[in-house]
Order: C-alpha cells, then structure tokens, then sequence
C-alpha cells in the first residue's frame, strides 16, 4: 500500500469520525443556526455534480460535445431511469448497457 | 449500565436488515469502482472499515482515479459529510443518559441508515445506545461484504471493457443526484456546478476545482433558496394587501 493510499484512508477516516462525534457529545445544547442547515443541504448535490460532470465531458483534457462522446446519451438515459425507477442499480445498468450499445452499434 | 442488554443490540441489528440491503447495492458499487480505479482488495476493505462512508468512499476512490492529491481527497470527504453534524446533533438529545465512551463509538458507526432506524426507534421506545450501535454494526458488515463482492465482480470484467464499466461511477452518481434534484434551488446547484467544474477543470491545476465548485454551487443554491423565500413573503404580504382591500 502506497503511503498516499495510507494519507487518504487514515485522512478522509478521521475527516468523517470528526463530523460524526462532536454534536454527539455536546448533545442538545446549541442548535445549529437553520441557515448552515439550508446551505448543508445543497453540498451533496454540488459536489457530486463537480465529480461527474468533467467525466462526462471532458475527453483527453478537451471539452468533448459530439456524437463520439457516448457519455453524453448515457447519461440522459441514467437520468431518465434514476427519475422513474429511483433505483440506484437500475440506473448504473442502464447507464453502462447504454455506453455498451452505443460502443457496439456505432 | 449495569448490565449489558444484549437483546438491545439484536433487535438494532435485525430492524435494520432492510436499509442495510439497500446499502450493500451501493457497496457493490462501492467495491467495483474501487477496483476499476486500481485500489487492492486489502485498501477497498481497508477503507470500507476506516472511512465507513459510503458517499465518500465512492467519492475518494474516484478522486483516486483521476489522480487527485491526498489533501484534496480529504477536504472533499471533510465536506461532503458535515452532514453529519445534523445527524449527531437531532440523534444526542435521545443519548443524554450515556456515557460520553459510548457515545463516541456511536459515532463512529452512525451512518444514514443507521439514524434513520435509530431515530425512528427513539420515538415510541426507551432510546439506548446499544440498540443504536447494532443497528450500526448491521450496515458496518453489510457495507464491508457488499463491498468485497464488488470488487471480485469488478475483477472479472475485462480491462478491454474499461470505457463501458467506467461509467459506472458517472451512473452511480446521477443515480444519487437525481432524487436529490426536487426543487429549484438544487437545479441551481446543480447547473452552477456542472458549468464551473468544466471551467475550473481546464483552469485550475490539480483537483482543485471539485472543492471549488461544491462550495459555491452550494453558496449558489443556498442564495437561490433565500431569494425563493423572499418571493414566497412577497406573495404572502400582496396577499394581505388584496385581502385588506
């Protein structure tokens, strides 16, 4: 195991462990103010959009708007079924059989 | 705690067998991506028994992917779960009477599902720390399991497949996305994010540009939110204007 590999584990281990204990501990005595609530609902969303999104379009360092770029379609069709089926193994199928029919077709 | 009530522990452990099924579908997620981005069997389980996060895991094994510092990883996982702080905070009212050694391994094992059975439980029976920590220590091993069973599935998938099954994380997060995606502050969110992470991804060196983009496609959402609000007291104060004529 690389020592980055060690920094990440051990790092992102106790990142989470000091996000999960202190509230705990400190139970009840100070609310969190409903504005850092509101604001701590939209993180999620944004960062996993900032993950995918580069994946998606970005292909060998350049912006990749075309038909080649089967992630494009994929997507719309991982959407579509994330929308209807709300189910997360649906939708990785489905997205990978898209990028897979996509290869083979065209 | 005189005596160690076991039953507590079981009874968290079996009522939480459902949610902990629907966490093992993102542990094979979790273990298959974890191997299609070159993490050994030993640091997928390794960070399924440390981290203990599923969001974050599959977040920090991308990051991994692509190449990102370890700093990096670590903020990004840092921000993605201040959530948490929500959780601890609506869940420590019920714990009140246990010991602050105890509530430090909840913590440890406190996951979404986990709250949510706890939570739940809380309302109608006596709250004890053990229930909550079986209920824990059930997504703890299937989480671990699932992710294992990922991985050898991820193994056995040919490297010449590698652009398909790629997408499989770009899948698995559109599949988290989208039922987040219910009103319009988090449209704003998301379309912020997507146009400055293209941006910064072409401008900004390293990985930077994920943390960037989460914070303010945040900050985007959360002013989105309060001019939303406005509009509603706007409507509410015409209304009784109209009602006043």
């Amino acid at each position: 195991m690389s020592i980055n590999m060690i920094l990440i584990i051990l790092g992102a281990g106790l990142a989470t462990y000091c996000t999960r204990f202190p509230l705990m501990i400190i139970s009840g005595k100070r609310e969190i103010p409903p504005r850092l609530t509101k604001f701590m609902g939209f993180i999620a969303p944004a960062v996993f959009t900032a993950l995918i999104v580069p994946a998606i379009f970005i292909k060998q360092g350049n912006i990749d708007i075309s038909f080649s770029n089967k992630y494009i379609f994929a997507s719309f069709s991982t959407a579509l079924s994330a929308y209807f089926s709300k189910n997360m193994l649906v939708s990785v199928i489905i997205g990978i059989c898209t990028v897979g029919i996509l290869t083979y077709i065209f | 705690m005189s005596r160690f009530k076991t039953e507590e522990l079981v009874k968290g452990f079996i009522d939480t067998i459902p949610l902990g099924i629907c966490a093992s579908i993102y542990g094979l997620v979790y273990g298959m991506m974890a191997c299609k981005s070159g993490l050994s069997i030993f640091e997928t389980i390794a960070m399924s028994a440390f981290v203990f996060a599923g969001a974050s895991q599959m977040t920090a094994v991308q990051m991994i992917a692509i190449g990102s510092s370890p700093v990096s990883v670590i903020i990004t996982v840092l921000i993605i779960n201040l959530r948490h702080f929500l959780m601890a905070a609506s869940i420590s009212p019920h714990l009140k009477h246990e010991s602050n050694k105890m509530k430090m391994v909840n913590s440890f094992f406190m996951t979404d599902e986990s709250y949510a059975v706890a939570y739940r439980h809380y309302q109608d029976d006596r709250p004890t720390s053990l229930y909550f920590l079986g209920s824990g220590l059930n997504i703890y091993v299937l989480w671990g399991l699932a992710g294992i069973i990922g991985y050898f599935f991820g193994n056995i998938i040919s490297s010449q497949l590698n652009y398909i099954f790629d997408f499989a994380f770009v899948a698995a997060f559109i599949g988290m996305i989208v039922p987040m995606v219910k009103d319009f502050p988090t449209v704003v969110t998301v379309v912020v994010s997507g146009v400055i992470s293209i941006i910064g991804s072409q401008l900004v060196s390293g990985k930077w540009y994920i943390i960037i983009a989460g914070i303010l496609a945040s900050l985007a959402g959360y002013l989105a939110s309060r001019l939303a609000v406005k509009d509603v007291e706007m409507d509410v104060i015409k209304g009784a204007a109209d009602c006043e004529h």
